[in-house]
C-alpha cells in the first residue's frame, strides 16, 4: 500500500540542507536576507545556484530570499514566488479539464500541465477519460518533462502516487512546504499524530487532508501556525502544544508523560538488549560444545570405521605367500616351535602372532625345532625327543 | 484563516461545518470580522477613510465639486456614488469599464445613503437650478476577502464624516464647513449556507453561500436600504432575523465609522 | 480662477523652498512591502503627499491567449489615479496620460525582470494612486519594484525612480506639487542604483546641456538614498525570517529592528523614515543660465512650463468608463 510518507518527506531545497555556519559560541549565526542584485560573492570560483545569476565575476542574487554561499554556490533560498515546476518533483494537482484523451491537472504554477492517459497506471480507452478522472478530482502526481518554454507533463506511474478520494485541498506559499514538513518529518508527524487526520503535502504548495470535519479544521489552525511563522523558534513544539490543548490534553503533563515513556522505553530497551546479549553468549557456548562434541564423536566414527575396515580387508583378503614367507624368513625357529599345534598327528600347526594359522609343520620340521619348546606339546614330547635325537630312523 | 492560506475548500466542507454553527475562522454566525477605520486617508478628496474589515480593504474618497442640479431638483446638491474594482485587489477582478458587480456594489452604497437622506443636499445649493455642490463618493476597494458591501458603505460612512464643503473655493470670505449629515444608514450584509445565517461572509464563505441579504438600518432601527444577491431564497423568518442582526449589529459599528 | 502662485517664488533668497526644503534634499518617504493579501507582491509608498499602492500578479497565464510570448515573459503595469487622488475629481478609468505612463513603467520593469525564465505568462503590475502630489510616475515604478521582489519574482535588480528639474532658476532634487506645475524643467528618471543604467527616461522643459547633466548626477546619488529604504522595506517585512533558512528553527527572534507598521494607513506620522539627510556633500546652487537670468531682471515671470505631471484632467480624457452609477 503506498505510503502517505512518500511525498511528505521530499525536501523542498536540498541546498538548504547545507550545514549552518556557527559563530564562535557554537549558536548559528543568523542569515542575511538579500534583495534583487546585491552581490552574494565576488570569488570567480564561486558559481551561480538557484536565485542567482553571473555578472562578469560576481554572483548577484535575482530573487528576495535567504543569502546561501556553501560548497562552491552562491544561491538565494526564496521566500515566495510562484512555484515553477521541477522535474521529479512531486505535487497535489487538480483536474482542470479533460480531453478524449488526456486531462489538465492545476499544479498551482502559472503552466497548466497536462496528464496524458500514458501517464496513469490504468488502461483507459479513447474517449473513457472521464471513467477515471474528472474535474475537481485531487490527484498525486509527479512532474515528468520541463521543456525549455516550460511546458510541463505530468505522470501518475510510480510508487505513492494515486488519486485522492474525499478530503479536504488547502494551498500554501509553496516556500513553507519544508517547514509544514519540519526536519526529518517531526512537524508532519506531531500534526499528523494529534489531529488523527491523513496528510499529503506536495512540492508545489498543495495540502491534502482528510479525517472529521474538527480534525481537517485542527489541522488547518495547525498549518496556519506554522506558515505564519512568526516564533520561528521552537515551532514545533509550539504546534505541539497548541494541538495537545485543543484535544484537551495538558502540554506540561503531556510531556512529563512522554518523558516518562522515553525513559521507560529506554529502560525497556536496555533490558531486552542484555536479556539478548546474554542468550546470544549462551547460544554460542551451546554451539560451540555442540561442535567439539560432534568433533568428538566424529573422530571416535572414523577411528572404528578405520578399524573395521581393516579387520574386514583382512578377513576377505586372500592369503598372501609373500606375507608368510615373511613371517616365516622373520620368525626364529624359536617362534616357529612355540606356535607350533601338537594337536594334529605328525602335523604341527604353526600359528602367526595374531592367532591365524599359517602353516602345518611335519615331523621333520618340527623335529628341528629346539626342545624346549615341544614341552607344551603333549603326548609326543619325549618320544620325539628321542627322535631328534636320532634323525636317522626310517619311516616314521 | 490565518494568513497566506488560501483554501479549495469544499461547499459541502464549509456547509458542514456551518450546521454545527462552526466558521472556518472560528466567528460565531453573528460575528463579525475586526473592523479598522482611519479617517481622514488623503488630503487631496474633501472627505476620505479607510476601513478594513478583517482583511477586506476599502479606500473611500468624497470629492465635493460644482455642477448643475437635476431639473426636477433645481434646489438641491447632487449624490454621485461610484465603485472601481480594480484588479489589484483580487485576481479576478479585470481591467476595464465596470462590470455588474462593480455597478451593483455602488448603487446598493448609494441606495442605503440616498434613502436614508444621509446628506442634506438643500444646503448644498449655491444658485438654484444652475450651481449646486456634486458630492462624488468613490469607492476603491484594493483587498478583497469578502463582504465588499458592507466594508464599501461603511467607508463611505465613515468619508462622508470627514468631508467638508469647500466654500472657500467659491467665495474667499466663508470658510469650509462639514458636510451636513443628518443620519448613519449601517449596512450589514448576511449569507444563507447549509441552512445557516452568517453574518459578514469571508471570501470563502461568499464563495459557497446559497444566498445572500444586504440591510441598512440607520440609528432609530428603522430599516433604509435592502437587497438580496445570489440565486437562492430566503424564507420571511430569516429575513426578519437578519433585520434584527442589522439593528443590532447597526449599533455596534456606528460609533466607530461617526466618531 | 484666479492663480494663487503666478507670484510666488518657488525658491526664496536663502535656497528654500515652498514646503521648505533645500534644492537637494528629498521629500520624505515611506515604504511598506507586503501589504496586500490578495495580491502576490505588494507595496504601499508615501512619498511626500503621494500615496500609491502597488500590487502585483505574477507570473500567470496571459489571457488572451494570443499575447502570450513563447519565448519570455511579459510585464504589463497598469497605471491608475483614483477618482479622489487629486484636487479637481478625475473621472474614472484611464485616460491617456495613464496609458503613457503605463507603457514606459511597463518597459522600465522589463529591462529588470527576467522574463526569460518565464516563457508564456505575464507579470502584472497594478499602480493605485490614492493621493497625487507630483512625482506620482516615479513613485509607482519605486513601489512596483518592491512588490516584485515582495512576489518573489527573478529580477536583475532593483529599480529607483525619481523627478528632479528645474525651478525659480536652480536645479532642484524631487519635484514637488506646485514645482511641477510652475517650474521650467522636470526630468524623470529611473534606475538601477547599482550600476547606473537608466530605465525609464523623460524630460521637458529647458535645460542646458550642463543642466541636465547635473540634475542626472542629482537623480542618480538620491536614487542610492531611496534604494537603502527599499531595501530595509523588505527586510522588515521579512524580519522574523531572515534569521533563518524554510525548514530550520532559530534561536529566539531578537526584536525586528524597526516596528512594523501594523498597516501602511496607519495613524503614524508620514515622515516615518524622518527626512533624508541630504547629500553628504551638498551641491553649490549651479550657476544660473544667462539668458534666464536676463529674463528675470526685466521683471518677466519665468516662463511657464507646461508640466508633464499634471494631476487634473487635461481635458483629453478618452475614458468612456463613467464609473458606476
Amino acid at each position: 500500500m503506498p505510503s502517505d510518507d512518500m511525498v511528505d518527506l521530499v525536501p523542498q531545497y536540498p541546498e538548504a540542507a547545507v550545514r549552518r555556519p556557527r559563530g564562535p559560541d557554537g549558536k548559528p549565526l543568523p542569515r542575511e536576507l538579500v534583495v534583487p542584485g546585491q552581490v552574494l560573492a565576488e570569488d570567480g570560483n564561486v558559481k551561480p545556484g538557484m536565485g542567482a545569476y553571473r555578472e562578469g565575476g560576481r554572483i548577484v542574487a535575482s530573487t528576495l530570499g535567504i543569502k546561501n554561499v556553501a560548497g562552491g554556490y552562491a544561491s538565494v533560498i526564496p521566500l515566495g514566488g510562484q512555484y515553477i515546476p521541477r522535474v521529479g518533483d512531486v505535487v497535489i494537482g487538480r483536474i482542470t479539464d479533460i480531453g478524449p484523451s488526456n486531462w489538465l491537472v492545476d499544479i498551482n504554477s502559472p503552466y497548466p500541465a497536462p496528464m496524458h492517459v500514458n501517464e496513469v497506471p490504468w488502461h483507459v480507452e479513447f474517449g473513457e477519460t472521464s471513467n477515471f478522472l474528472k474535474p475537481g478530482d485531487a490527484i498525486i502526481v509527479k512532474i515528468a518533462r520541463v521543456t525549455e518554454s516550460k511546458r510541463v507533463q505530468v505522470s501518475m506511474q510510480g510508487p505513492g502516487l494515486r488519486k485522492l478520494q474525499g478530503g479536504q485541498l488547502l494551498e500554501v506559499e509553496h516556500s513553507k512546504v519544508p517547514r509544514i514538513i519540519g526536519t526529518q518529518g517531526s512537524m508532519i508527524s506531531v500534526i499528523k499524530k494529534y489531529t488523527g487526520c491523513r496528510l499529503v503535502v506536495g512540492q508545489n504548495g498543495l495540502v491534502w487532508m482528510d479525517g472529521t470535519p474538527e480534525d481537517i479544521g485542527l489541522a488547518m489552525e495547525a498549518i496556519g501556525l506554522i506558515v505564519e511563522g512568526a516564533h520561528a523558534y521552537g515551532l514545533t513544539n509550539k504546534v505541539k502544544e497548541h494541538l495537545q490543548r485543543a484535544k484537551g490534553i495538558d502540554p506540561v503533563k503531556e510531556a512529563e508523560e512522554e518523558a516518562r515513556r522515553a525513559r521507560e522505553e529506554q529502560e525497556r530497551r536496555a533490558r531486552e538488549e542484555a536479556e539478548r546479549r546474554a542468550r546470544d553468549e549462551e547460544r554460542v557456548r551451546q554451539d560451540r560444545e555442540k561442535a567439539e562434541q560432534a568433533r568428538r564423536e566424529r573422530d571416535e566414527r572414523d577411528a572404528r570405521r578405520r578399524e573395521e575396515e581393516r579387520a574386514r580387508i583382512e578377513r576377505e583378503r586372500p592369503r598372501d605367500t609373500v606375507e608368510e614367507e615373511d613371517y616365516l624368513d622373520k620368525a626364529t625357529d624359536d617362534e616357529l616351535c612355540r606356535d607350533a599345534d601338537p594337536g594334529k598327528q605328525g602335523l604341527v600347526t604353526v600359528l602367526s602372532p595374531d592367532g591365524e594359522s599359517l602353516m602345518v609343520l611335519d615331523e621333520e620340521e618340527l623335529a628341528e625345532c629346539p626342545p624346549e619348546k615341544k614341552e607344551g606339546q603333549g603326548q609326543g614330547g619325549e618320544g620325539q625327543e628321542g627322535r631328534n635325537a636320532d634323525d636317522t630312523q626310517e619311516g616314521q | 484563516m490565518p494568513a497566506d492560506i488560501v483554501s479549495f475548500i469544499k461547499r459541502d466542507y464549509i456547509h458542514g461545518m456551518a450546521k454545527k454553527g462552526v466558521r472556518l475562522d472560528g466567528r460565531g454566525p453573528e460575528e463579525l470580522r475586526k473592523i479598522e477605520v482611519i479617517k481622514p486617508f488623503v488630503t487631496s478628496a474633501e472627505g476620505s477613510a479607510r476601513v478594513r474589515l478583517g482583511k477586506t480593504d476599502v479606500v473611500v474618497g468624497v470629492k465635493i465639486e460644482t455642477g448643475t442640479p437635476f431639473a426636477d431638483r433645481p434646489n438641491m446638491g447632487v449624490l454621485i456614488s461610484s465603485a472601481e474594482l480594480v484588479p489589484l485587489a483580487s485576481p479576478d477582478f479585470e481591467t476595464g469599464p465596470p462590470r455588474p458587480p462593480a455597478i451593483e456594489l455602488a448603487r446598493v452604497t448609494d441606495r442605503a445613503i440616498r434613502e436614508a437622506q444621509t446628506i442634506d443636499l438643500a444646503p448644498l445649493c449655491i444658485e438654484e437650478g444652475k450651481k449646486v455642490w456634486m458630492v462624488y463618493i468613490d469607492i476603491h476597494p484594493v483587498d478583497y476577502d469578502g463582504n465588499l458591501f458592507d466594508a464599501c458603505e461603511w467607508g463611505a460612512l465613515a468619508a462622508l464624516t470627514t468631508a467638508k464643503v469647500p466654500w472657500s473655493k467659491l467665495d474667499p470670505e466663508r470658510k469650509d464647513e462639514p458636510l451636513p449629515i443628518n443620519s448613519l444608514p449601517v449596512s450589514i450584509t448576511a449569507i444563507k449556507l447549509g441552512g445557516m445565517i452568517l453574518v459578514d461572509p469571508s471570501l470563502d464563505e461568499e464563495e459557497v453561500a446559497d444566498a445572500r441579504l444586504t440591510v441598512a438600518t440607520d440609528q432609530n432601527g428603522d430599516i433604509r436600504a435592502m437587497q438580496k444577491g445570489l440565486s437562492g431564497s430566503f424564507s420571511v423568518d430569516e429575513v426578519k432575523y437578519i433585520v434584527g442582526l442589522s439593528r443590532e449589529l447597526g449599533k455596534k459599528v456606528r460609533p466607530q465609522l461617526a466618531e | 480662477m484666479s492663480d494663487p502662485y503666478s507670484n510666488m517664488k518657488l525658491v526664496d533668497e536663502n535656497g528654500v523652498r515652498l514646503d521648505g526644503r533645500r534644492l537637494d534634499e528629498l521629500r520624505p518617504i515611506r515604504i511598506e512591502a507586503g501589504v496586500l493579501n490578495r495580491a502576490d507582491g505588494s507595496c504601499y509608498l508615501e512619498w511626500g503627499n503621494n500615496k500609491v499602492l502597488v500590487g502585483v500578479y505574477g507570473p500567470r497565464e496571459v489571457h488572451p491567449k494570443h499575447m502570450q510570448n513563447p519565448l519570455r515573459g511579459i510585464v504589463q503595469a497598469r497605471y491608475n489615479m483614483a477618482s479622489f487622488s487629486v484636487s479637481e475629481r478625475k473621472r474614472p478609468g484611464p485616460d491617456r496620460r495613464a496609458v503613457e505612463i503605463s507603457k514606459i513603467t511597463s518597459e522600465a520593469l522589463e529591462a529588470v525582470v527576467l522574463v526569460d525564465q518565464f516563457p508564456r505568462t505575464t507579470v502584472d503590475v497594478y499602480i493605485e494612486v490614492l493621493e497625487a502630489s507630483a512625482g506620482t510616475r516615479c513613485a509607482g515604478l519605486t513601489a512596483a519594484s518592491v512588490a516584485l521582489a515582495d512576489a518573489g519574482i527573478p529580477m536583475k535588480d532593483m529599480v529607483v525612480a525619481i523627478a528632479s528639474g528645474k525651478i525659480g532658476d536652480h536645479l532642484a532634487l524631487d519635484i514637488g506639487r506646485a514645482e511641477d506645475n510652475f517650474g521650467q524643467a522636470d526630468v524623470p528618471f529611473g534606475v538601477i542604483p547599482r550600476t547606473g543604467e537608466i530605465v525609464l527616461l523623460q524630460m521637458d522643459g529647458h535645460l542646458t546641456k550642463e543642466e541636465f547633466e547635473t540634475v542626472i548626477e542629482m537623480n542618480m546619488r538620491a536614487a542610492m538614498q531611496v534604494y537603502e529604504l527599499q531595501k530595509a522595506a523588505l527586510v522588515r517585512r521579512y524580519s522574523a525570517f531572515a534569521g533563518l533558512a524554510p525548514g530550520e528553527e532559530s534561536e529566539p527572534a531578537a526584536p525586528a529592528a524597526a516596528p512594523v507598521a501594523t498597516g501602511p494607513m496607519a495613524a503614524a506620522p508620514v515622515a516615518e523614515l524622518g527626512h533624508p539627510e541630504g547629500f553628504k556633500e551638498p551641491l553649490a546652487p549651479p550657476p544660473v543660465d544667462a539668458k534666464v537670468e536676463a529674463v528675470l531682471v526685466e521683471g518677466e515671470a519665468a516662463p511657464e512650463v507646461e508640466g508633464e505631471e499634471v494631476e487634473e484632467p487635461n481635458g483629453d480624457d478618452e475614458a468612456s468608463s463613467g464609473g458606476g452609477y
